[in-house]
């Protein structure tokens, strides 16, 4: 598990790790800008999988998930220069580009996207609070994946980034498009939304 | 920024999700693929540079023939000046006069070694018109008013072609 961050972290100072891991970053996409196969590789090799991770967790479906990972990384070399660290990581913009890709295959696919807020607010009766014995039960990972799939879109979507891939609140508003307060809103959601499907699941 | 504050009962999960990883082989398949995409983006930029070297604006064109037109009426005046006075007459002599009004273009030490070069015959003189602004560049007085006229200068040259000192006659 990634270690909390520290009160430095917090105040936006950035480790020396991490200034030494921007500038290798920014190394490799000047390579690639020029072509380097290489650097291509390395960035890939590095990225992909949390891309991937990302896209699978919302698509629930591994051919769409590869396709929004090569349409993340095409898009990475048609522009590189659209990468702007200032306003991210390289992983949050590439997660990004893969939520778009997912994104427009869902409107093709249904026409349109429950995005809206409105979907996010789950007004059903909110079943018993689940219980830790049953919440530790629902660690049966079959049930909790399947409960994760009924989430809402913009729930699940809160829920794999902050809770699963271990991003940074603002790395996840960022690739979700969305305020801090909203995300907030979300992951809280979803959390309260899926202790209820684990409940209503051990329900007899 | 956040604390981790997610569930413990999530916790199970997460490490599950931290395992997710595409087919070894599909992965590679899909290196590959952007791989030759960066590679024919390059060949694409490298078309593209050799076309835009091919279709050079009209304007570089024109200034391109408008040279070759200056050259050619240079050569036809060298050629003249050859024919009258053969190289080594009086040129050397007016260079190295001093206040002949002649204007190293070249290092002063390499003026030097062509002048001295010239005694034996081997500089020439070569008249000219060349536009007035390049009196400016050569830190003369210039009036922007007639910037679209000709001075008539005389060009002293090296047998190589070299232009190695300039005097202008009004």
């Amino acid at each position: 598990m990634q270690p909390d961050m520290s009160w430095l972290t917090r105040l936006g100072f950035v480790a020396p790790a991490a200034s030494s891991a921007r500038a290798d970053e920014a190394t490799l996409l000047a390579r690639l800008a020029d072509g380097d196969a290489d650097a291509l590789a390395l960035l890939y090799r590095r990225e992909s999988g949390s891309v991937y991770r990302y896209a699978l967790a919302l698509a629930g479906d591994e051919a769409a998930a590869l396709d929004a990972v090569q349409e993340a990384f095409a898009q990475l070399l048609r522009g590189p220069q659209a990468f702007d660290a200032a306003r991210g990581t390289l992983g949050a913009y590439l997660a990004g580009m893969a939520r778009h890709q997912l994104l427009s295959q869902w409107r093709e696919a249904r026409r349109h996207v429950p995005l809206d807020d409105a979907l996010d607010s789950d007004d059903a009766a909110p079943a018993m609070p689940a219980s830790d014995a049953r919440l530790a039960a629902a660690q049966q990972q079959d049930s909790l994946w399947a409960a994760i799939r009924q989430l809402s879109w913009p729930q699940r979507e809160a829920l794999v980034l902050v809770d699963l891939q271990e991003r940074s609140y603002g790395d996840a508003a960022a690739i979700a498009g969305v305020s801090l307060d909203v995300l907030r809103t979300r992951l809280h959601r979803a959390r309260q939304r899926l202790t209820e499907l684990l409940a209503a699941g051990e329900r007899p | 920024m956040k604390l981790d504050d997610t569930p413990a009962w999530l916790l199970q999960a997460r490490a599950e999700f931290a395992r997710w990883r595409p087919d070894a082989e599909q992965d590679a398949t899909l290196l590959v693929r952007l791989t030759q995409q960066l590679q024919a983006q390059q060949a694409a930029q490298a078309r593209r540079r050799t076309a835009d070297e091919l279709h050079e604006p009209r304007w570089l064109r024109r200034l391109a023939w408008g040279s070759g037109a200056l050259g050619a009426t240079a050569a036809l005046l060298l050629s003249t000046v050859l024919l009258l006075d053969p190289p080594g007459s009086q040129v050397a002599q007016a260079a190295t006069v001093p206040g002949s009004g002649f204007i190293p273009l070249v290092p002063e030490r390499e003026f030097r070694q062509a002048l001295a070069a010239g005694r034996s015959a081997a500089v020439w003189l070569q008249p000219a018109e060349l536009p007035r602004e390049r009196l400016a560049l050569l830190g003369l007085p210039f009036d922007a008013a007639r910037a679209g006229e000709t001075v008539r200068a005389e060009l002293l040259l090296h047998p190589s072609g070299q232009v190695l000192a300039v005097r202008f006659l009004n």
